[in-house]
């Protein structure tokens, strides 16, 4: 018999609104996060120790992070959640067994199990190489954001923020206002496309006045804002020192910066549902119905892991699956939730209109810029002129080949960071690779491991 | 549509390890070469295996005699300048053989007298020997027998590197390109070329050398070859400094190659890399082509890896992959033309030796092409063995 | 006084403790990661490549990428990013695998 009726893994915005939404039905949760705090990235939280009086300065959306904080503390004090942070999880086995890595030292294993099961696993930043990205220095804008909050840290003096998306403007403001020296924001779309989408906009005011909020301040802070304009090199021997920014006409121009946060979007945390054979959509993704529920029974994913779409997304999708989760393990269905539906239906509308005037510049374009020397893959240091040399010279037709013939994907990160460059690079479409373990997991974990099939979990 | 307008001498179905080698060799006898695969080249079992190139777990007979040759042709190819460099990682290692108990040790013995008079070099191996040979290796075993003979190379790139030579001595290759009929004479029987999705291509011979999936190639000429999967799992370690010098396997493997048995057969061979990471295998299922994870079986490949290598306790599992070997009934390949559709050869079959037997396989079959008598008495491997009852 | 994360959000910390980084003194505010401790220190790479040797540091900032490894008291591989220093311990660039020699 399953110790909880539910496991939701990931403590984002999309797993809290399940499991809070699911335990407001009365149903037995248990909630894993791999952080010390529940919030994922979006709430990320300063770390305890540091008793930040006023936390709000670093996020837009305190109130909202307020309320779910304390019915999640409620429902803790109930009983009716059991969140179980530093717990990272490595496998989930069907039916359900979750097995998870304990505490930032990751030596032992403890297994949950649960009836039913949803995945919230979030989102991680794509970057799209160029030559020095691997420099230190140059890091991923959400990941200068997430240091900041967590750690009240900056990486640098000076910053550059570049790429594109709608993350740059939230973190060249918030290092803006914790004091860094925000040198530009250079964002590769175009404004145009977005003029092209005003009845998106329309529709959602309240991104409108997020993102008109965010540019008055760096205005404050006099950071410079430029689009259609692309990072094509990052100079430096030891570390960054400046970085070099293309302009609509082609023209460049350098800027001295110790630091450069960048980003080309996000991608879906999808391993744990491929692993469990749940289909994914052709971009990615993991597939979801409307009631958030995958084509494996009792298996239900919410949050960016369906679709890059943001927070508040996320908590409609994380209230839908709740709902639906605590109706089907009653065998009942889920009560109309119209309010969730429609916010839900208007932020996907508008994440797929933000995708299109966010969509990063063609591999035909960006890769102009990266030489045969350019690092592709961090982990192994596999460079582009060898993966252009397994597909001219060597037969590789696809990212698998790819992998096999130059080690690119076969290190630490098992290709979450570089699949979309080496695919760009080779030309092939972005084939999700299959690890199947969600982290690394150490040889004496996993022979101590119990089967779900033999019987009680250790 | 003509794939190839001017047709070509042999038309190699499958560009993994066998198809690579049966190209290079032809291509290398001056015969005019096409190798087509549905997907990439290694996109099969060689790019799901472990590269071994072994001696050490074949028995006196057919196979052990195909896997003295191969592995000279081994050492051969690995000291062509455009191998060497390209690297494939190939390393001259050897192998070791553990018993973690006497009587085990006793069989292995045994076993290896066996193998020394068939031509295998194989040194014995007392307790304290093994902690020098191996430090890492767990004190509690009860002896072994060293392999000088094995080797180990990196499958994918080694295919490829074999197929862009070939590609030098004027072979083409055809990725992308799955074949849906062959073409047959008038007759009805000879094979004389083959259709495929992107056009058809005439051959004097066309070769099976499609591993796992060899018998759906052998259904489209009406002939019926019983290769069947068998499973396997490999972990993959995190990259480590050279703890493991040899590929070191349990006594026990042997059994599990020799094995019918359709359940779970599970030995531990464990081996380093040249580019760092160990490599932790072996299980052998038949599951049909079933890619499902088992956490069964990585927990009890990980358990026998540390019963081995005590300190692989604390070393970090990144990834795991599985493949499908291609098993016939007796354990053996099939090498050769096949009599019921003249026109046809087969290669396929060579189960988890595919990588080692590759060179012999191809340099046996450019021979029967060229007209010369094979090195080998190639009559265990003849592809229709089964239906006249005398394969076993 | 120039604007800095900690006077933006009004952070009491707690008494900082002290760690070894390459054997110097690193002051670490109780709460921060490894990472964000030597940030404050100025230093933003602490472990060299397996193959070419090159410097690293912090990139995805959230356990992704792997590339912030370094080794604490003698345990290689540790992102720094995750992992909160405890008082008196020894951290040290990681080169390459972080095996050291055998």
């Amino acid at each position: 018999m399953a110790q909880y009726e539910l496991a939701v893994v990931g403590a984002g915005p999309a797993g809290i609104a399940a499991a809070l939404t699911a335990a407001d039905a009365g149903v037995r949760v248990v909630l894993l996060d791999s952080a010390p705090e529940a919030g994922g990235q979006f709430y990320r939280q300063t770390a305890r120790q540091l008793h930040a009086r006023r936390p709000q300065r670093l996020y837009h959306a305190w109130p909202a992070w307020e309320r779910l904080r304390d019915r999640l503390a409620a429902h803790r004090s109930s009983g009716l959640i059991t969140f179980l942070a530093d717990r990272h999880v490595w496998l989930v086995e069907p039916g359900f067994a979750v097995h998870a890595l304990i505490g930032p030292e990751q030596q032992r294993s403890e297994t949950v199990t649960a009836d039913a099961l949803v995945l919230a696993t979030g989102g991680y930043e794509r970057v799209l190489p160029f030559p020095g990205w691997t420099l230190p220095g140059v890091l991923t804008a959400g990941g200068a954001q997430a240091m900041l909050k967590a750690g009240l840290v900056l990486p640098g003096r000076r910053a550059v923020v570049a790429g594109t998306g709608p993350l740059l403007l939230p973190v060249a403001a918030g290092l803006a206002a914790a004091g860094a020296d925000v040198a530009g924001l250079y964002d590769s779309a175009d404004p145009r496309a977005f003029a092209k989408h005003a009845s998106a906009l329309i529709r959602n005011p309240e991104k409108l006045v997020e993102g008109a909020g965010y540019a008055a301040h760096l205005a404050r802070h006099g950071v410079r804002i430029r689009f259609r304009h692309t990072i094509v090199r990052a100079h430096g021997s030891e570390r960054l020192e400046a970085v070099t920014v293309a302009r609509p006409d082609g023209s460049q121009h350098r800027i001295e910066c110790d630091t450069l946060a960048v980003s080309h979007g996000m991608l879906p945390h999808v391993e744990i549902a491929q692993t469990l054979g749940a289909a994914l959509t052709d971009v990615g993704t993991v597939a979801v119905d409307d009631e958030q529920l995958t084509d494996i029974p009792r298996l239900w994913a919410a949050g960016e892991a369906t679709g890059i779409g943001g927070a508040t997304l996320s908590l409609a999708e994380g209230e839908i699956a709740g709902r639906s989760a605590a109706a089907r393990l009653r065998g009942t269905s889920p009560p109309p939730n119209l309010k969730a539906q429609r916010t839900r239906r208007r932020l996907r509308a508008f994440a797929e209109v933000t995708e299109t005037a966010y969509a990063p510049p063609p591999a035909s374009v960006w890769t102009a810029h990266v030489d045969d020397e350019t690092v592709l893959c961090r982990c192994e240091e596999v460079t582009a002129g060898s993966v252009r040399e397994a597909v001219s010279e060597l037969g590789a037709t696809d990212l698998r080949t790819v992998k096999l013939l130059t080690r690119a994907g076969m290190g630490w990160c098992q290709g979450r960071i570089c699949g979309p460059g080496v695919a760009g690079v080779a030309g092939c479409p972005q084939t999700p690779a299959h690890t199947p373990f969600a982290r690394p997991v150490p040889l004496g974990v996993l022979a101590e491991t119990i089967s779900i099939t033999e019987g009680t979990p250790s | 549509m003509d794939l190839q307008s001017e047709g070509c001498d042999l038309a190699i179905i499958g560009a993994g390890m066998t198809g690579a080698a049966c190209a290079w060799y032809a291509a290398r006898a001056g015969g005019r070469v096409a190798v087509l695969d549905r997907g990439a080249v290694a996109g099969g079992t060689t790019g799901a295996g472990e590269g071994n190139l072994l001696v050490s777990d074949k028995e006196p007979g057919p196979e052990l005699d195909l896997a003295l040759l191969s592995t000279r042709l081994w050492r051969g190819l690995a000291e062509e300048p455009w191998f060497v460099a390209a690297s494939a990682e190939y390393e001259a290692k050897g192998g070791l053989v553990v018993a973690s108990r006497p009587d085990g040790l006793a069989a292995l013995e045994a076993f290896a007298e066996g193998q020394r008079r068939a031509g295998v070099e194989a040194e014995s191996v007392s307790a304290s020997g093994l902690a020098e040979l191996e430090p890492h290796l767990s004190p509690e075993l009860a002896g072994g027998v060293y392999y000088p003979q094995d080797a180990q190379v990196q499958p994918a790139r080694a295919a490829a590197l074999l197929i862009r030579d070939a590609q030098r001595q004027g072979a083409r290759l055809h990725t992308r390109t799955t074949v849906t009929a062959l073409i047959r004479g008038s007759d009805g029987r000879r094979v004389e070329g083959v259709v495929t999705d992107r056009g058809t291509l005439r051959a004097s011979w066309v070769l099976n050398a499609a591993g796992t999936w060899g018998g759906e190639i052998a259904r489209l000429a009406d002939v019926h070859l019983p290769v069947l999967p068998r499973r396997g799992f490999v972990l993959v370690t995190e990259p480590l400094p050279r703890l493991i010098r040899h590929k070191v396997y349990a006594a026990d493997y042997v059994a599990d190659v020799a094995s019918s048995s359709a359940a779970l057969q599970s030995s531990a061979v464990v081996e380093g890399t040249a580019a760092g990471p160990v490599l932790i295998g072996a299980s052998r299922e038949r599951v049909g082509f079933d890619r499902t994870f088992s956490l069964e079986v990585a927990r009890l490949l990980a358990k026998q890896a540390i019963e081995l290598f005590p300190a692989l306790s604390q070393v970090k599992v990144m990834r795991s992959y599985l493949g499908f070997r291609p098993y016939m009934p007796d354990h053996l390949p099939a090498i050769g033309p096949d009599p019921r559709a003249p026109g046809l050869l087969h290669a396929c079959g060579h189960e988890g030796a595919g990588i080692g037997l590759a060179p012999a396989t191809g340099h046996l079959l450019a021979q029967v092409l060229t007209g010369k008598t094979p090195d080998l008495d190639l009559s265990p491997f003849r592809p229709e063995r089964f239906e006249d009852g005398a394969g076993a | 006084m120039r604007r800095n994360p900690l006077t933006l959000v009004g952070a009491r910390p707690e008494p900082s403790f002290q760690v070894t980084f390459d054997g110097a003194p690193l002051d670490v505010l109780p709460g921060q990661t490894i990472a964000a401790a030597l940030w404050s220190d100025g230093i933003t790479s602490w472990r060299s490549t397996r193959v070419e040797g090159r410097p690293r540091g912090v990139f995805c900032g959230i356990g992704v990428c792997f590339d912030c490894l370094v080794t604490v008291n003698g345990v290689p591989n540790q992102r720094a990013c995750l992992v909160p220093p405890k008082p008196g311990d020894e951290i040290t660039t990681q080169r390459g695998d972080g095996h050291g020699a055998v």
